[in-house]
């Protein structure tokens, strides 16, 4: 594992050498700026202010995460950089761990900006700080999945465009099947389909408050799934 | 240092490496030869650690690419074809970078990147994006990175393709001078390049060897020019997979 601080590093200047990093940092800053603002204004209490901030976080993360991981692979695979790489003495589950571990910081620099909201409500107001850290938790592990699900699809084709398409086809799809089941459907199918869907592992209990175990094994179990399904997706691709 | 024998490579039902074997000896420059498409990137792949053989067994500087391929790895420099690069990096943070990952050590990673450099004859493009460089320039700098850690194997996929006269003469310089205690397999179709400086040549075509001699000796056997060896080499395996096919179809 002694390349991946190398491999991370080169995968963040990648990000930020880019303008793309930029405006979307950017864009995401003002745009849960004018979120926090709005609930802000319109809500007396404190505790549902940040929550509900962190939850539209959520969204925004749904349409932006597509965007920060389709680089991963399709760029090595597209300009061919994939050979010099995976002809350097590093495994390929380094490779893809660093690359994981990119674009979790760069999640991390998504949300640090909206700490300074929290800190603003704890100097002026007295909030819960028990939900306040659920929801971070939550949006962390949501974004966290998102991303790998992104990593996947980068690993799969071969341009930047078709990762990003097939990732957003891939978080929609998950995310209405939460949406179309009717609230009292008990069979399998239903069930299965509102277990999939990660806005039901978020919305009613990260946000509430809770921590469910349930909900934690969700994130971290597919996460490591898609990192897996990526390490055999890129060395069997070289293969053929 | 590099043996393989009846390496064999098939996408699907297509063959595009058949029953090669071949050795290459420590010190040895040997040029890989053949027409474009007869299988020589493939070869090159398999030996690097990058695409597995079908069949048939491999040995690079005594390890085996598929299931020792880190050691494989450690011990060969390769320069890829189309010489892939990070384009949106500086010529020195990307030798850096690939230093780094080659487990050059942090005290000698500077020495050896200024080295390398130097010789290669990038000095003046180090702090320039490698994106707005020549072709000529950027298969130099693929070429610094295949040396960074002075492996003891270099395997080089058409090295010279691109650069000016002028460049093409360092290069080959060189590559000569590289012989002395390193392990060099270079492919190429620049027949004057091999005249000059590979004392052996592997002749590769439609995915089979046809030839595997010293130069003097191939072109006794044939003709006085390599040119001629060449063509007549595979022009030959052509022909004859061209009857086998047309008594295939009457068959």
């Amino acid at each position: 594992m002694r390349n991946v601080a190398a491999l991370t590093k080169r995968e963040l200047v990648a990000y930020f050498l880019s303008p793309m990093a930029y405006i979307i940092l950017t864009v995401f800053a003002v745009v849960v700026g004018l979120v926090f603002y709005e609930v802000l204004t319109r809500s007396l209490r404190p505790n549902i202010t940040m929550t509900q901030t962190i939850g539209l976080a959520g969204y925004l993360l749904l349409s932006v995460s597509p965007m920060i991981t389709m680089r991963l692979f399709a760029d090595e695979f597209d300009s061919g950089t994939i050979e010099t790489l995976m002809t350097a003495p590093v495994t390929t589950l380094e490779v893809v761990l660093s690359k994981y571990l990119a674009s979790l910081l760069f999640l991390v620099a998504f949300l640090a900006p909206t700490i300074l909201f929290a800190i603003v409500l704890f100097i002026f107001d007295d909030p819960d700080p028990g939900p306040i850290l659920s929801s971070y938790l939550g949006v962390f592990l949501l974004g966290s999945l998102f991303l790998a699900i992104g990593m996947v699809a980068s690993a799969c084709v071969r341009t930047q465009i078709t990762a990003a398409v097939l990732t957003y086809m891939i978080l929609l799809g998950l995310f209405f099947q939460g949406l179309m089941v009717p609230e009292d459907a008990v069979d399998a199918v239903s069930k299965v389909r509102r277990y999939i869907s990660f806005w039901n592992h978020f919305d009613d209990t990260f946000l509430k408050g809770i921590i469910d175990t349930r909900d934690v094994v969700y994130f971290l179990t597919s996460t490591a799934f898609c990192i897996f399904l990526t390490t055999v997706t890129v060395t069997v691709r070289r293969w053929r | 240092m590099i043996e393989d024998e009846h390496l064999t490579k098939r996408y699907g039902s297509i063959v595009a490496v058949d029953d090669v074997s071949f050795r290459v000896e420590k010190g040895e420059v040997v040029g890989f030869l053949g027409p474009n498409g007869a299988g020589k990137t493939t070869v090159m792949r398999m030996l690097t650690a990058f695409l597995p053989a079908t069949s048939g067994k491999v040995r690079v500087a005594g390890f085996d690419p598929f299931w020792e391929s880190l050691q494989v790895r450690r011990n060969v420099g390769y320069l890829p074809e189309n010489v892939p690069l990070y384009r949106e990096l500086r010529v020195n943070e990307y030798l850096f970078h690939r230093a780094r990952l080659k487990g050059v050590a942090a005290c000698e990673r500077k020495r050896r990147i200024g080295e390398v450099i130097e010789r290669c004859g990038i000095t003046e493009v180090t702090h320039r994006v490698i994106g707005q460089l020549s072709k000529g320039y950027r298969q130099r700098v693929g070429l610094a990175d295949a040396l960074v850690n002075d492996p003891p194997i270099l395997i080089l996929d058409e090295p010279t393709v691109g650069l000016d006269p002028n460049q093409v003469r360092l290069v080959r310089e060189m590559i000569s001078a590289l012989g002395q205690g390193h392990t060099v397999l270079l492919s190429t179709h620049i027949l004057s390049e091999v005249d000059m400086i590979c004392p052996r040549v592997i002749v590769i075509s439609d995915g089979r060897i046809v030839a595997d001699d010293t130069r003097e000796s191939l072109k006794g056997r044939i003709g006085p020019a390599l040119e001629d060896v060449f063509v007549k080499l595979t022009r030959t395996a052509d022909v004859v997979g061209h009857e086998k096919q047309a008594a295939e179809a009457q068959a």
